[in-house]
């Protein structure tokens, strides 16, 4: 390549290196720099270097057309790859790719995005892989953000990206190549070429020669840009200038190239117009355009090497001959040739926007069939592009059609909803209600608004507006269905009037039942098992009945799917197994979709399923992963959630300033600065409800009760008085129970534990009746009847042991232990402490083991000795002054070799010596020591 | 003989003492055949990426022939004339 040396030794030592892998190579520059000839030299080294390379160069024409580059990349590799791919991601993949017609009614953006990333992936495990895509700035915004998608995800694949992209200003990388590979980003902008360069470039390509006086204002005229040399050398040679002092010459490269066309026949030029028009132009498709044969019109631009023809396909020699080629045009003429491409057009999509361009004025035939395109962009997977078409079908819908028009325009905005332009969504449809008449479209509208606008953000506001709706949508079963359902999650999930909540629900089930729309009912039947469930009902029918539509709800977002729901009655049931499975499995379909939305949300469950059930490294593990994905998707409530349920895994583990710190995160992004402890409604709507619940935990461990019960008092008022009766929704009040019980509150403690054991003894729930029994052995000690606390302590651990929630049996067992020590039966209560401290060790959760052992420390007045070591490091102290290993040491306490390291941190401490020989001779001067 | 300009393109990173020699050998190569050329000396225009090379010979044709088997990438050869330089 004349004048691009170092440019082509740049991209070939980028192939060579693939220990860097993966990353980008961008080519910049303006049009007509070179880039396109640069980029095909590096898509040959690569294949010279043995990778696999998919490319695609999208034209002008191309950019509004969905997906129409990932066809070009990918179609020709589908059946190679399709079998790698999840069945909801093939499926989707081939509706984009053309392969097969759409099967759902809803976008599938998600799972094409997934497969594009499984499609690199599986092409990337034979053999490395170069994406090459030419005018990166002409990419169809669907393909572009599949391929974004698919980017960002890239870690250790060997893939290649070799872009091109037209600069004519400062712009950002695309792909978000930046932020993904900082390191491995290549960045080769194209300057000028040389006089030299010139000189070499014009006599090899057209044989001219030029003297120096010539070369020099040449060069001077085409600022060393190799097409614009290419044309003024073409022009020179033609007679058409001479390159003399003072002589006049075209402005710019545009006025270069439009003479060289205008200088073609009239006919000639029309027909390049068309072809320029149409985003795949051939030879038949301009036949059947133009309505005559066209090879001998396309004839004197083949020769003037304007176009090429290759068997049918029709390729201008470059873009800016192609934009030339249209903007010679006048406006009218080009909406002609747009009108005749709309009747040859082969798809929906394609031939709605030729439509669009063709048409000035409103008419309504027009826009229907715009709109028809809009349905066809959407059920591709292509929202943006959906959203674009129904604006478009929207302006073009004549006055009187008002009604058609908001129709349009509420496509419009579910398809930038579905896009992710949530803003723009809902301020569209504020215009759109604005212009409604009350009535049932716009009880539909309002009902929209309150998802689009309210919800995941201020569910108060969206159920004031779905009450507006209800009252205007009659009697109309989906309208209803719809709204019901949204009030009652509303109310759910603001914590506010449960009964009122389950009357919608049961209202949504009956509604939905009149649509015959089984995925509605499923949803519907979710709600009512839920509402009821919190309500301390039966929920067992609605809920197996919406799990035996699941099957009807699987092209809606996976929150949707009854299974979600069915996943928390069953972790607040004590099922924690079953609760875990489930989630696991919601989490694989969320990837099998593309559903990004889901999974912070289904982490955080599955997380706090596994912090019940004692997995606390899993649990954490799954809480920083879900919480990353919060963050970069922008979902506040679920941030707050998931921090809040870091927050109690800390404290558990007793690590209490942490545990304070999230939990004030929590609650600053679930209620804002202005969170107030009294009133906690706004911070229980948006994901703060276990971080109030951690700060009075973590009050009653620091000894505060009145502080502990600031912050579950209201909570226990708002909760309750919300009608919710499920134990699983009020873990926090044995911690109350102990506040009040601490503050010598006993009568509201006897009150509690009484309405705690109703509820338990209802539901038969072992988790429930361990609970109740452990506050009313608490009660009972405080009130110095021994015996009864004893034996409902008793009662507490035989329940707690049939469930495995090891915090609460750690914590059944110390009040256990504790009444026993206050009873005198100290051999009881040494081996129920030892037992407890050995749990809470178990788990790790070493401020409550600290507990215990003082607990332990007390019985027979023993008081700590060796410089007020603790009976446990007592104990840790004499193993390893024995010569142990902290392995042997921790075998022979049944405790974790970490649990031993943090003993024996604490006793040099205490003792102020460094070492284990230091350690061996303290503890040789005081008592004999016991052998393992 | 008389004395030719050829105006060839020398991209950044060639270097003027191997095209040099090339040019040498290629002048030594023709003037064994037919056509007795002379390699005289080359100007590196680093700026322009071009080079120019003083060759006699017979003729345009004969210069040619040497500069296409130096490998010079030369779109022009002109007949030049060379001053005395700075002796009297």
């Amino acid at each position: 390549m004349i004048g691009r040396e170092t440019e082509v030794a740049s991209v070939e030592a980028f192939f060579d290196a693939t220990a860097m892998l993966p990353g980008a190579l961008l080519l910049e520059g303006e049009p007509g720099i070179g880039k396109t000839t640069l980029w095909k030299s590096g898509v040959r080294a690569a294949r010279a270097r043995g990778f696999r390379v998919i490319a695609c160069s999208p034209s002008g024409s191309e950019t509004e057309l969905s997906f129409a580059a990932l066809r070009d990349l990918l179609d020709d590799v589908f059946g190679e790859v399709e079998s790698e791919l999840p069945a909801p991601q093939r499926r989707a993949l081939a509706v984009a790719l053309l392969r097969a017609d759409p099967a759902s009614p809803r976008s599938e953006q998600g799972a094409i995005m997934a497969a594009v990333l499984g499609t690199l992936r599986t092409l990337a495990r034979s053999a490395p892989v170069a994406l090459a895509v030419d005018d990166v700035q002409w990419l169809d915004a669907p393909s572009a953000a599949a391929l974004t998608f698919a980017v960002r995800r890239l870690r250790r694949e060997r893939i290649a990206l070799l872009l091109a992209r037209r600069v004519e200003r400062e712009a950002t990388p695309p792909f978000d190549l930046e932020r993904v590979f900082p390191d491995r980003l290549q960045l080769v902008p194209l300057g000028p070429l040389s006089l030299g360069a010139i000189h070499a470039l014009v006599h090899a390509r057209l044989g001219v020669v030029l003297s120096r006086p010539a070369l020099r204002r040449l060069h001077e005229l085409c600022g060393g840009n190799p097409f614009y040399a290419l044309e003024l050398a073409r022009a020179l040679g033609q007679g058409v200038i001479r390159l003399e002092p003072g002589e006049a010459l075209p402005r710019d490269l545009r006025e270069l190239v439009g003479a060289r066309l205008t200088g073609l026949p009239e006919q000639t030029q029309t027909v390049l117009a068309l072809a320029a028009a149409a985003s795949r132009p051939t030879t038949p498709l301009l036949e059947a355009a133009w309505g005559e044969e066209t090879s001998a019109a396309l004839e004197p631009a083949v020769v003037a090497q304007v176009v090429e023809v290759e068997g049918v396909e029709v390729r201008f020699g470059h873009p800016l001959l192609a934009a030339a080629a249209y903007a010679l045009v006048r406006p009218r003429d080009r909406r002609d040739l747009h009108r005749r491409l709309a009747a040859v057009a082969e798809g929906v999509e394609e031939r709605a926007r030729h439509l669009a361009q063709a048409s000035e004025l409103p008419d309504e035939e027009v826009a229907s069939a715009i709109e028809e395109g809009a349905k066809v962009a959407f059920r591709r997977g292509a929202p943006a592009a959906a959203a674009e078409l129904a604006g478009q079908a929207r302006q073009l819908t004549p006055g009187p059609n008002e009604k058609k028009a908001r129709r349009r325009g509420l496509m419009q905005a579910e398809s930038l909803f579905e896009a992710g332009d949530t803003g723009q969504a809902a301020a569209l449809l504020d215009e759109l209600i604005k212009r409604s008449p009350v009535g049932l479209e716009r009880a539909g509208l309002l009902s929209r608004q309150a998802r689009y606008r309210h919800f995941g953000e201020d569910a108060g506001a969206g159920v004031e507006l779905l009450r507006l709706a209800l009252a205007e949508a009659g009697d109309d079963p989906s309208l209803r269905t719809e709204i019901e359902e949204g009030l009652a999650w509303g109310l759910l999930l603001m914590r506010r009037d449960l009964p009122a909540a389950a009357a919608h629900a049961r209202s949504a089930v009956r509604f939905a039942k009149q649509t015959g729309d089984q995925a509605a009912l499923a949803e519907a039947l979710a709600a009512q098992a839920l509402t009821e469930f919190v309500l301390g009902h039966e929920a067992a029918a609605p809920m197996e009945r919406a799990l035996e539509l699941e099957s009807a709800t699987l092209h809606l977002r996976v929150l949707r799917h009854p299974s979600f729901a069915y996943g928390y009655l069953l972790s607040c049931a004590d099922e924690l197994h079953r609760a875990r499975d489930v989630f696991l499995h919601l989490h694989g379909r969320a990837g099998d979709h593309g559903d990004e939305s889901a999974l912070a949300p289904i982490l955080n469950h599955l997380a706090f399923v596994r912090l019940l059930g004692g997995a606390w490294d899993e649990a954490e593990r799954l809480l920083d992963e879900a919480y990353t994905i919060a963050l970069q998707s922008g979902q506040g409530p679920s941030q707050a959630s998931i921090l809040s349920k870091k927050a109690l895994l800390k404290a558990r583990r007793g690590l209490l300033a942490e545990a304070r710190g999230f939990a004030g995160h929590a609650l600053e992004l679930s209620a804002g600065p202005a969170f107030e402890v009294a009133r906690p409604q706004r911070a229980l709507a948006r994901g703060g409800e276990t971080a109030i619940w951690t700060l009075g935990f973590i009050e009653l461990s620091r000894g505060n009760p009145a502080e502990a019960h600031r912050h579950l008092g209201p909570l226990q008022e708002t909760l309750m008085g919300a009608g919710i009766e499920e134990p699983g929704e009020l873990r926090f009040l044995p911690d109350e129970v102990e506040s009040l019980v601490a503050l010598g509150r006993l009568e509201e403690a006897r009150a509690l534990v009484t309405w705690m054991d109703q509820i338990a003894r209802r539901l038969g729930r072992p988790s429930a009746l361990a609970g109740a029994h452990r506050c009313r052995g608490v009660v009972a000690a405080a009130g110095g009847d021994m015996r009864s606390a004893l034996a409902a302590l008793e009662q507490a651990r035989t329940e707690q042991e049939r469930v495995a929630l090891p915090f609460e049996l750690g914590q059944t067992l110390l009040a256990l232990g504790k009444a026993q020590r206050r009873a005198k039966q100290r051999a009881a209560a040494r081996e129920t402490l030892q037992r407890t401290a050995a749990a809470f060790e178990r788990l790790g959760a070493l401020g409550c083991a600290e507990t215990a052992r003082s607990e332990l420390g007390r019985i027979g007045g023993r008081t700590p000795s060796g410089g007020s070591l603790t009976p446990t490091e007592r104990r840790v102290a004499e193993l390893v002054a024995e010569g142990h290993s902290n392995k042997q040491v921790a075998a022979a306490l049944f405790v974790t070799t970490k649990t031993v390291e943090g003993n024996l941190s604490r006793i040099y401490a205490k003792l102020g010596i460094h070492s284990r020989t230091e350690l061996a001779r303290r503890m040789m001067r005081e008592a004999p020591t016991s052998k393992l | 003989m008389t004395s030719f300009l050829v105006e060839a393109y020398a991209p950044g990173s060639a270097s003027i003492a191997e095209i040099e020699a090339r040019a040498r050998m290629a002048a030594n190569e023709c003037s064994r055949g037919r056509a007795p050329v002379r390699y005289v000396r080359s100007i590196y225009v680093p700026a322009d990426q071009t080079c120019f090379h003083i060759f006699e010979g017979p003729s345009v044709d004969a210069v040619r022939l040497a500069s296409d088997l130096a490998g010079l990438s030369a779109p022009r050869i002109v007949e030049a004339f060379e001053g005395r330089g700075g002796s009297t």
